[in-house]
């Protein structure tokens, strides 16, 4: 007797799948987490390891909690959680304690994703929330002080990394002039203040471009958010061209445009969608920052993904079969022609 | 309507029940009033007690116009304690917005020497956003420290020029209008003051 | 039997009608005055002694006021009890005063108060009243005491004032912490209630009937389809 399968569509599958595009992720997050460590030494690497210990043990646990047996877990693990869990990581500074990461990942996977059902479900991007998480909770550890590193004593095997105030939080108080670091230096990140991820801009490009040429991601939604933020703050100080650069090249902007703004959960399902959040994020991000003075890329971020619903309910993508906007001005154009007809057969 | 039927409608009943409820609760409430009242010197003293940490009778001192308003803000209130030490009220000037900082400082006095800071409490501010950032480890840095006693002020910010010594992160013009206060009660100490050399 | 009766209100105002985790009444006071273990008792005994004093005069005074002004009277009698309140409390213990602050006087529309007068004191006698007053304004005591002790113990690190250890998250004292450990509660609770009742439901089903079925007896067969 012949068998007979009965399954749901779709049939044919192409070869992308979740976990293969988060390993692309994953892969393109290295070189900035490497470049991390070497600007901070070892105890960034501790932080990003506890965080993802955290993130990944977190789903595991839950899933155990909810009575799926060990092997069904590792089958269908895709590695979001791990994604997840490194950026939490580089958005922490080297210098803070052990439970930080880990209280932090731990509220990120299981209140902002495993809560609402699991990957695809949550309705804000969970490192976000994880990075706004950590900067209430533990604020006085976090405010302090962000590490800035001592290259020369790293290489030579001394961890000198003292404490300062990051170029944005300069930058945003005094004004450009008194940053009092080149824009080479932000760009390479060498000398600068900041989380661990954040602070070489170049990493985070290379990154990018990986991404952009594996088709994860477009290139022109990091391009529009970065590049509006920037015209913004420009626009907000006086139009003084001197702004450009430095606010894109500070602060946490690289890291969230290309990894955190992106995320297809998060983000509009059509690409008239993407535009307007994009260029939205950009201008409230700008205005954010000159009206409040911290760095406010993730507070930005979760504050756009809330209205992404909105954006989607409005702007819906177009039904196969459905008339374009050529075909509805066709039919006006033939509808006036026939009207056109009618009348002079009646006149003639 | 006629009188006779209004007076049988459930609006007059409406109408007089709550007027009764009223009269009754304004009568019990006045005589309450009566009895419980607090006074101003009451909540003053409370205030002092909580700030010093123990009742204490206080002498609260006339303090002139031209000598309250020094260069650093204004000493609003002087009152010396019964065991010797002055409790001021000052507010610095030059905050976040140009805002300001008021304080509670209590000065330690051996007899006429100004002998250092014992306490200083947050007594409010105008126009400042972070007064929460201000944990007791920033007030330990005024009383703590003895380097001050005799001349020398805390550095403030003047036109972006000079470094605040006590700064609280991302808040650096409230630390400013801080300081200044402390500032101002030094100089009150120092110049004003009939009594401490 | 009249011990029944105010057993069933007891359980009511405790658990079941619970006005903090399952009526999700009087949220305002609740969210900002659980930060500490302290002042969640002190706002908890006071609605208590209002709600307690409140519904019996409503109580009492049920068949005289008219329909059309019940919720006026209502306010004006419990206004004067929250006035008599704060002033022997400005008298004497002025540091939970300072530490209810503008709350205080939010007792007035708190719906707690408002809706148990609306919902029982003006419907029912006045000892019932009294008694669904006591066992309701005890429910809130408890639910904002543990949400106190929650965001006290894990926010603060120190439980009624006394020092546990330096180790604190600073978020389960803000807004946002209140908001999420307050939601947790209500979760968890209803979680465990729809439980306990669940069970209590069987039970009482199976003893009513006892040739039914009971479904983990039954032998079923299951075959995987490779």
């Amino acid at each position: 007797m012949n068998k007979v399968y009965v399954s749901d569509s779709p049939h044919v599958r192409g070869a992308r799948t979740t976990k293969g595009i988060m390993i692309d992720v994953c892969i393109a997050l290295l070189p900035a987490c490497i470049m991390g460590c070497v600007y901070f030494g070892f105890k960034a690497l501790l932080v990003l390891v506890l965080s993802c210990v955290g993130a990944v043990g977190s789903e595991i646990v839950y899933n155990l909690i909810l009575r799926k047996n060990i092997k069904e877990i590792l089958r269908n693990f895709d590695f979001t959680s791990l994604v997840s869990g490194m950026l939490l990581g580089m958005c922490l500074s080297s210098n803070v304690p052990w439970y930080v990461p880990i209280i932090s990942s731990i509220f990120m996977i299981i209140v902002v994703k495993m809560l609402f059902g699991g990957t695809g479900k949550n309705i804000v991007n969970p490192a976000i929330t994880g990075r706004v998480f950590a900067f209430i909770a533990f604020q006085s550890v976090m405010i302090s002080g962000w590490a800035t590193p001592n290259i020369g004593a790293i290489l030579s095997g001394g961890s000198e990394v003292t404490s300062g105030a990051t170029p944005l939080t300069i930058m945003l108080s005094d004004g450009v002039d008194n940053m009092g670091i080149s824009l080479l230096d932000l760009f390479l990140g060498t000398g600068v203040t900041g989380c661990i991820g954040e602070t070489c801009k170049l990493a985070l490009i290379v990154g990018g471009i990986y991404l952009v040429c594996r088709k994860v991601i477009g290139w022109q939604w990091p391009v529009i958010y970065v590049g509006v933020t920037g015209l913004m703050s420009v626009a907000l100080n006086g139009f003084n061209f001197g702004y450009f650069l430095p606010s894109i090249l500070s602060g946490g902007l690289m890291l969230g445009a290309i990894f955190m703004a992106t995320d297809y959960v998060t983000s509009p399902f059509t690409d008239k969608g993407r535009y307007v959040y994009y260029i939205a994020l950009g201008i409230v991000t700008a205005l954010l920052r000159k009206y409040t003075r911290i760095e406010v890329v993730s507070f930005a971020i979760l504050l756009m993904n809330l209205f992404v619903p909105l954006i989607n309910a409005h702007i819906r993508p177009r039904i196969f079969g459905a008339p374009t906007l050529l075909d509805k001005i066709k039919d006006k154009i033939a509808k006036m022609k026939s009207k056109k007809q009618a009348d002079k057969e009646v006149q003639g | 309507m006629t009188v006779k039927q209004f007076f049988k409608s459930s609006a007059f009943k409406c109408i007089l029940v709550l007027t009764c409820i009223a009269l009754i609760a304004g009568g019990v409430l006045a005589i309450l009033n009566d009895v419980l009242y607090v006074s101003d010197e009451e909540r003053t003293q409370q205030a002092i007690k909580k700030i010093y940490g123990q009742a204490v009778e206080y002498q609260e001192m006339t303090v002139s116009e031209e000598k309250a308003v020094n260069e650093y803000g204004t000493i609003d209130k002087v009152y010396k304690l019964s065991d010797g030490n002055y409790l001021f009220k000052s507010t610095g000037t030059e905050g976040y917005k140009g805002g300001t900082v008021t304080l509670w400082i209590v000065a330690d006095f051996e007899g006429d020497t100004f002998k250092g800071l014992d306490k200083v409490k947050v007594a409010g501010n105008e126009k400042q956003t972070l007064m929460s950032s201000f944990k007791s480890s920033f007030t330990d840095f005024y009383t703590n420290n003895d380097d001050l006693l005799l001349e020398g002020y805390y550095f403030d910010k003047v036109a972006s020029e000079g470094n605040i010594q006590n700064v609280t992160s991302g808040a650096t013009r409230s630390s400013n209008a801080f300081n200044r206060a402390v500032n101002c009660t030094l100089y009150f100490i120092r110049n004003d003051m009939e009594v401490a050399r | 039997m009249k011990g029944n009766k105010f057993k069933g209100i007891a359980v009511d105002g405790l658990l079941r009608n619970n006005p903090t985790l399952r009526l999700v009444l009087g949220t305002c006071p609740t969210l900002a005055l659980s930060t500490t273990a302290m002042n969640g008792i002190g706002m908890g005994l006071a609605v208590t002694f209002i709600l307690i004093c409140s519904n019996t005069l409503i109580s009492l005074l049920r068949k005289v006021i008219p329909n059309a002004v019940r919720i006026p009277s209502f306010v004006l009698i419990i206004a004067t009890f929250v006035t008599v309140v704060r002033m022997v409390m400005e008298k004497f213990i002025p540091d939970l005063y300072d530490s209810l602050g503008v709350y205080l006087p939010l007792i007035v529309v708190n719906c707690v108060i408002l809706g148990r007068a609306e919902a029982f004191a003006s419907k029912n006698p006045v000892l019932d009243s009294a008694a669904d007053g006591l066992f309701t304004g005890l429910g809130f005591t408890w639910a904002l005491t543990l949400l106190g002790v929650i965001r006290e113990v894990l926010g603060s690190g120190s439980i009624f004032g006394v020092e546990l250890w330096s180790f604190r998250i600073e978020f389960f004292t803000s807004a946002a912490g209140a908001f999420f450990t307050y939601g947790v509660m209500i979760a968890l609770f209803n979680a465990l209630f729809a439980k306990i009742d669940n069970v209590k439901k069987r039970k009482e089903f199976y003893a009513a009937y006892p040739d039914a079925i009971q479904p983990e007896k039954l032998e079923t067969k299951t075959e995987e389809v490779k």
